[in-house]
């Protein structure tokens, strides 16, 4: 056994979790080397303090309250399931949704495919004549970021179902969602960026994360494709929640 | 009736069968979250959202394969838990526990000054040794100091091989002895 192992060891010894060989082994290192049975001292020490001035005992709670709270929240959904997609009843109508895509499709329309200002025609050849020219930065903030934070209220709902999503859960399990509106976020996602054009990076790269986990999502659906748990750490991963959050106060 | 009926019973929508699990397990799910988050009213708010995460869920607890009940809504409670300590960490700094104020408000009323004020210091200290550890670390190292569950049983409830949970218990303690190995040396904690 190396210093390395028997530091890691010594921690295992401490709980107990040591097998009589391992333990032998532990403790003949120990004799020969100082500087580990001092860290040994100082693991027990440290432990012990934590022990000794943290409270051991749970306060008392209120049972009965909890489960009226339990069964109020199991009914909820049930109330709002007569009406379909009722863990969507916390996203903006489908029509709402509807409307950011056309206002996003305008944007394009008007910063993205107006005729370019350059004359050179193998730019543009393309695209029929129309230009990539980007939007000026402030249109960006004027007519972008307030579509963007609402693009972001209406994907964190759903970002943060599949953050609670456990381990094993099967897709739509946990989370049920509807393929046309999941498809409607995607869409919108994928209009947004694109008017985005090259400015404001960080939005940019947030679309773009979020292109990827709605597609998983999406796919989640379907045989092979990504499990809650792996969307999940797919967000975290990427610090999804944390950074819309930044991008909508900004 | 076993606890397996009632889980089939309960996912038939039997309310009653449904009670019975959680009067069951609510007392254990409460205390490790309190333990983790260090709050009542915030470990409150846990026990009731895996309560009811497991109620949805329960068409995919498989009563043949699936492990224990009590392992499974462990689980869903150490989810809670971690993300509600991301949530917290992201909103703002942790103000100080109940749990240490209770203890301490406790203490006070009896002791004196000097022991209660350097009692108090060293509660901060751990405090905020705790909250320096990764939410995974943290978990691990609670499950196992606080709540005496063994590796194996770590393991199981937070979906994770044993070697995994050695790597984070042991990076866990390291972390906790570098910030507070002044004060255990300094009251006298060497064995």
């Amino acid at each position: 056994m190396n210093c390395k192992q028997a530091r890691q060891t010594i921690v295992l010894d401490r709980y107990g979790e040591l097998d009589p060989a391992e333990k032998a082994r532990l403790e003949a290192h120990l004799l020969a080397c100082a500087a580990c049975a001092a860290d040994r001292d100082e693991t027990r020490a440290v432990l012990n303090l934590i022990t000794e001035h943290r409270p051991a005992e749970v306060p008392a709670f209120d049972a009965e309250k909890s489960w009226r709270a339990v069964r109020d929240g199991i009914a909820a959904p049930a109330r709002a399931g007569r009406t379909a997609a009722a863990p969507w009843r916390r996203f903006a109508p489908a029509a709402a949704g509807l409307a950011v895509v056309l206002a996003v499709g305008v944007l394009i329309g008007r910063f993205a495919l107006k005729p370019g200002p350059g004359p050179d025609p193998g730019l543009t050849a393309g695209a029929g004549g129309a230009s990539t020219a980007a939007p000026a930065p402030s249109a960006v903030a004027e007519y972008i970021r307030p579509m963007l934070a609402s693009h972001i209220e209406d994907v964190r709902p759903l970002l943060l179902d599949f953050s609670h999503a456990i381990n094993g859960a099967k897709p739509g399990a946990l989370v049920s969602v509807d393929e046309r509106l999941l498809r409607g976020l995607l869409l919108q996602n994928v209009l947004l960026r694109r008017a985005l054009n090259g400015n404001d990076p960080a939005a940019a790269e947030l679309l773009d994360d979020l292109d990827l986990v709605l597609k998983e999502i999406i796919n989640g659906r379907y045989p092979g494709g990504a499990s809650p748990a792996q969307v999940r750490d797919l967000i975290d991963e990427r610090g999804i929640l944390f950074r819309m959050q930044i991008l909508k106060t900004i | 009736m076993d606890e397996m009926s009632l889980i089939r019973t309960a996912r038939e929508g039997d309310g009653e069968a449904f009670r019975t699990l959680f009067d069951a397990h609510n007392g254990r799910v409460f205390g490790l979250a309190y333990k983790y988050l260090r709050n009542r009213a915030d470990a409150e708010d846990i026990l009731q959202e895996t309560f009811v995460r497991a109620y949805r869920a329960l068409g995919t607890f498989d009563t043949e394969k699936s492990p224990d009940f009590a392992v499974w809504i462990n689980r869903i409670c150490v989810n809670c838990s971690i993300d509600a300590l991301r949530r917290a960490r992201r909103r703002s700094a942790q103000p100080l526990e109940d749990a240490t104020m209770s203890a301490l408000s406790a203490e006070a009323a009896e002791d004196d000054p000097e022991r209660v004020a350097r009692s108090r210091e060293i509660r901060e200290r751990i405090d905020q040794a705790l909250d320096r550890l990764t939410p995974r670390q943290r978990m691990i190292f609670t499950l196992r100091h606080d709540q005496g569950y063994s590796i194996r049983e770590i393991a199981q409830t937070v979906e994770t091989t044993e070697g995994s949970v050695k790597k984070h218990l042991f990076r866990a303690v390291e972390a906790l002895k570098k910030k507070l190995l002044r004060y255990a040396l300094e009251d006298g904690y060497e064995l």
